[in-house]
Parts: structure tokens; C-alpha cells; sequence
């Protein structure tokens, strides 16, 4: 077995109890939810569904990101596996999280509107189809929106992932000084400077910018395609796993 | 060239130079003692050979391959460090498991026969271990991948006489069957100096010695008499260290010494290899 399989078995089995764990609270919230909601029905008025399932995925999946490097960093080296393996094993694991969760999801939502649609009086929406819903609006079936929520969903969740493994990256490579400025200054600089200066000095212009950047980059200014979602979403995943390797290619083992 | 090599090898921390261009080979199917006081570089060239820190210069090689980056040279050595680097929340067992999948050479029989012998319980989650019981895990999962090259740093680190004898025992037993080259960091220097062929001393980040044991042995020699007899006749010799009391004198020296043109009123003995290491590390 190459050493990269080593590396991508290592990380799926250390993930072995959270994601489990992770569908059973999903799935527990969920089923709440319905309940309450098919309570509420008794007053005769139409409820609504949402489901959040995606948006948890991606949290889940970031977080995981954030948890895979330190022990995994030195069991491998431990174990005789350079860094620029560990880097691949760690993509590859994040492409198969996201693949893996993004179809359960596609079977819970698609299990969650056949339940709504025997209920007649719910609906069972993802976030995909909340946001990206207008763009096919007149297609029957849903077959490709379901496709392509699916291909949005993989390449989301997966930069999400790589995200949060660059993040526990940069804060390993950081002393201690550092890591004190930064997770002091960026959160301050965003909520509070920022905004501050933005509206006294630049008139909102740089959120203004920074959301348009946003609605181009996920398609909502081209008749909310999700291609330019889909694009942007694989090319914050290649960025970030670069990013992620000029951290970690001299990364030392801390004691 | 078969084995370890390294050449030039610089590393800094900071403005503290730990190597100064250190250049000592390990060659196949030898037991190296690595010694230094503490602070020497010894830890510092043991994890520049297994890539968990990068050197500011210089080569290693393994087996004739850069060492850096490069998963098949890197497979042929396994390191058993000082500190634990396996997941806190990992039991003994698992961390068997996960060893053997990395390690195709890995013997699981021998593994779980030594932690047996040893008495250490594999359900156990490795945070959990005792300082000793900690050393013990990882010298069992060093003597059980069979690589080509085992580095020891503080390998009996927490253990006590009969558990250290039983890995000195269990390592020799090994090296019998299938040899293999050890490179062994310690302190512990009279325990080790049965067990080392090659000794490799280390001061300040320089390489002052490497040479067989057995050489070092010979040569390194204690002379005792009358101050002035032992001054008269050490003058222009290799002088490692005097102690003086009274009228009397021990010199040590490095230097093959034949006894039979010592002059009367000297006596000549052998130094040992912690007191030769001593007086070789003094400042």
C-alpha cells in the first residue's frame, strides 16, 4: 500500500466516531423539527421545513479541517512520512469527506421531500435550493439541480475543510506572540475597525466591494449560476492546499 | 554507500548554534553510543536524520538517498524519541496496529511478547502511561519494525534496573538474530558501554570522537604515584585530567601506554568509558 493510502486510511479512521455522531445529532435535530412542525399543522395553516443539514456539514467539515493537523503531523512523522505525502493524503481525505457527506445529504434531502410531499403541507428545501432555486425555475424533476447541488456541495464543504486546515497551520507555525496578535487583531479589525472605517471613511464602499466580489464569485450576478459557485469553491480549495503547503513543507516537530 | 551518512550538517536555534557543521557516518549492522552532556546536539542530530526538524545546511544520507522529504529513505529508519508523538487518546494496541501499517516489516508476535514481558498493558490509552511504561511502548514498537536503522534517544528514560537490563538484553538478542544498526542516545553511559561497538561523542555541536569502543578503551589509561613522578613522566603525553591529593597524583591520558617501561612508583590502570567520556566532555 502506497504511503499516501496509509495516510488517507489514518485520517478517515480518525474520523470514524465523529461522523456518525455528527448525522445522529443532524438527524435528531431534523426529526424534532418535523415533529413540531407537523404539530403545528393542526391549526390548518401551511408549515415550512428548512433544511440546515448542508450549512452543518460545512461547519463539520471545517472543523475537522482544523482538528487534522497537530497529532496527525506527528504520527506520520513518527511513522517516517514526509510532509508533502501527509499534504496529499489530507486532500485526497477532505475530496472523499466531502463527497461521501454531500451524497448522504443528497439521499437525506431527497428522503426529506418525499416525507414533506406525503404531508402536502411542508416543504423540504436544502440551502442549495434556497439560493440557487430561481436558476431552474421551470425544470421538472430536479434531477439536474440535484446533480449539481451535488458537484456545489463537493467542492464547498472541501474548501472548507482545506480552509480550516490551513488556519491550524499557520497557528502552528506561529509562536506565541503571534498567535496572541492575530486571534486578538483579525477578529477586532473585522467586526469592530473595519466596519468603523468603512462607514465613516469609505462610505461602505469596501463591503459594498467585498459583497460584490461575493455575488460574483457564487454566481448571483449571472442569473445565480451555479458553475461560478461550483469554480470558485474548487479554486479556494487548490488556493488553500497551497497556502497549506508553504506552511507545513518546513514545518518542525514542536515538543 | 550503505547506512547513514551525514556531512556538514549545521542547525541553529535562534542564535544558538546546536550543530557546527557536523560530518559522522553510521555505517550497516553496528551499535553506535551516541554520548554528549546535556545540550550537546545529540537530540538535534538524531531529528535532523528523521526529518522532524530541517537542518540550516549540510546532507543526509540514508543508504546513499537524501534523507529530507523522501518516504523510502525515511521508511528505513524509525526513531524512538525522548517524547511521545502518538495521539494522546490512542491506546498501546491501536498505536500497534497503526505501526505495523506503516511498517511493513513490523513483527506483531515479537511486539506483543515483549509487552508482555515487559507487563505493559496494550488496552491502556498511551497518555495514561507511566514515565517508564512511556519508554517502554515506544521501545518495544522500535524493536518490533524491524527497519534498517533503530535510533535510541534516552531509550531507558524512567526505567528501572531489571526493566533496563531486559532492554539491553532484548536489543542485543535482536541484533543477534538479525542485524541492524542502533544508534543509541544516553546518559546512562556504564550501561551502554557493554552493549556499543562504535562510540560517537558529541560536545557543543562538534563530533570530538568516533571511533570503535574497544580503541577508545585502550588507548584511554589512568597513572598513579608521586605528584613528581607522575609529572615528570606524563609531560609532552595526551592529558585528559589530573586529580591530586596530597602528595599523590592520578593522571588520566589518552595515549597507548606500554607498562612495561612505566618507571617505578607509577601504576598504571584502565579508565573506564563514563570516566574517559568525563574527562573528553569537561569544559
Amino acid at each position: 500500500m502506497s504511503n499516501i493510502k496509509k495516510v488517507v486510511k489514518y485520517q478517515v479512521m480518525d474520523s470514524k466516531t465523529a461522523i456518525p455522531v455528527f448525522y445522529i445529532v443532524m438527524l435528531g435535530i431534523m426529526v424534532l423539527i418535523a415533529v413540531s412542525l407537523v404539530s403545528i399543522e393542526v391549526n390548518g395553516e401551511e408549515s415550512s421545513m428548512i433544511g440546515g443539514l448542508e450549512m452543518g456539514m460545512v461547519i463539520f467539515l471545517f472543523v475537522v479541517g482544523l482538528n487534522s493537523f497537530r497529532e496527525t503531523f506527528r504520527m506520520m512523522i513518527q511513522n517516517g512520512i514526509s510532509r508533502k505525502t501527509m499534504l496529499k493524503g489530507f486532500t485526497i481525505t477532505a475530496l472523499i469527506f466531502s463527497a461521501g457527506m454531500s451524497l448522504i445529504n443528497e439521499v437525506i434531502l431527497a428522503a426529506g421531500k418525499a416525507f414533506a410531499a406525503s404531508r402536502g403541507n411542508m416543504v423540504f428545501m436544502g440551502a442549495f435550493e434556497q439560493i440557487y432555486g430561481r436558476h431552474y425555475a421551470g425544470e421538472a424533476g430536479g434531477i439536474r439541480m440535484s446533480l449539481e447541488g451535488l458537484l456545489f456541495l463537493i467542492c464547498f464543504s472541501a474548501a472548507a475543510m482545506m480552509f480550516g486546515y490551513f488556519i491550524t497551520n499557520m497557528y502552528y507555525r506561529m509562536n506565541k506572540p503571534a498567535k496572541i496578535i492575530v486571534s486578538v487583531c483579525v477578529p477586532v479589525s473585522l467586526i469592530i475597525v473595519l466596519p468603523i472605517f468603512d462607514y465613516s471613511v469609505t462610505g461602505g464602499a469596501i463591503f459594498r466591494t467585498f459583497w460584490h466580489f461575493i455575488a460574483f464569485a457564487f454566481g448571483f450576478l449571472n442569473g445565480y449560476n451555479p458553475y461560478y459557485g461550483i469554480v470558485s469553491s474548487a479554486a479556494a480549495f487548490v488556493l488553500f492546499a497551497a497556502l497549506s503547503w508553504m506552511l507545513v513543507r518546513k514545518a518542525a516537530v514542536k515538543d | 554507500m550503505k547506512g547513514i551518512e551525514i556531512r556538514n550538517l549545521v542547525k541553529f536555534y535562534g542564535d544558538v548554534q546546536a550543530l557546527k557543521s557536523v560530518s559522522v557516518s553510521f555505517s550497516e549492522n553496528k551499535i553506535y553510543g551516541l554520548l554528549g552532556r546535556n545540550g550537546a546536539g545529540k537530540t538535534t542530530l538524531l531529528n535532523s536524520i528523521t526529518g522532524r526538524i530541517f537542518p540550516d545546511s549540510g546532507k543526509i544520507l540514508i543508504d546513499g538517498e537524501p534523507a529530507i522529504e523522501n518516504d523510502n529513505a525515511q521508511s528505513k529508519v524509525f526513531m524512538m524519541g525522548e517524547k511521545n508523538f502518538y495521539p494522546d487518546g490512542m491506546k498501546v494496541k491501536d498505536a500497534i496496529k497503526w505501526t505495523e501499517e506503516f511498517y511493513p516489516g513490523f513483527d506483531r508476535g515479537y511486539c506483543i511478547d515483549l509487552a508482555e514481558k515487559f507487563g505493559l498493558n496494550q488496552n491502556k490509552k498511551i497518555k495514561n502511561l507511566s514515565t517508564g511504561y512511556g519508554s517502554i511502548f515506544r521501545l518495544i514498537l522500535t524493536l518490533s519494525v524491524n527497519a534498517h536503522f533503530l535510533l535510541f534517544d534516552e531509550p531507558v528514560l524512567g526505567l528501572d534496573a531489571n526493566h533496563r537490563d531486559m532492554f539491553y538484553r532484548s536489543l542485543l538478542e535482536k541484533y543477534s538474530e538479525q542485524p541492524f544498526t542502533a544508534v543509541i542516545s544516553t546518559h546512562l553511559i556504564e550501561e551502554v558501554a557493554a552493549v556499543i561497538e562504535e562510540v560517537v561523542i558529541i560536545k557543543k555541536g562538534e563530533i570530538i570522537r568516533n571511533q570503535a569502543t574497544e580503541d577508545l578503551l585502550t588507548k584511554g589509561c589512568s597513572l598513579s604515584g608521586s605528584a613528581a613522578a607522575i609529572d615528570s613522566f606524563i609531560a609532552g603525553k595526551t592529558l585528559l585530567g589530573v586529580d591530586s591529593l596530597g602528595g599523590f597524583k592520578t593522571a588520566y591520558l589518552l595515549e597507548e601506554i606500554d607498562p612495561t617501561n612505566l618507571p617505578s612508583g607509577i601504576e598504571m590502570g584502565k579508565m573506564d568509558l563514563q570516566k574517559l567520556f568525563i574527562y573528553l566532555t569537561n569544559e
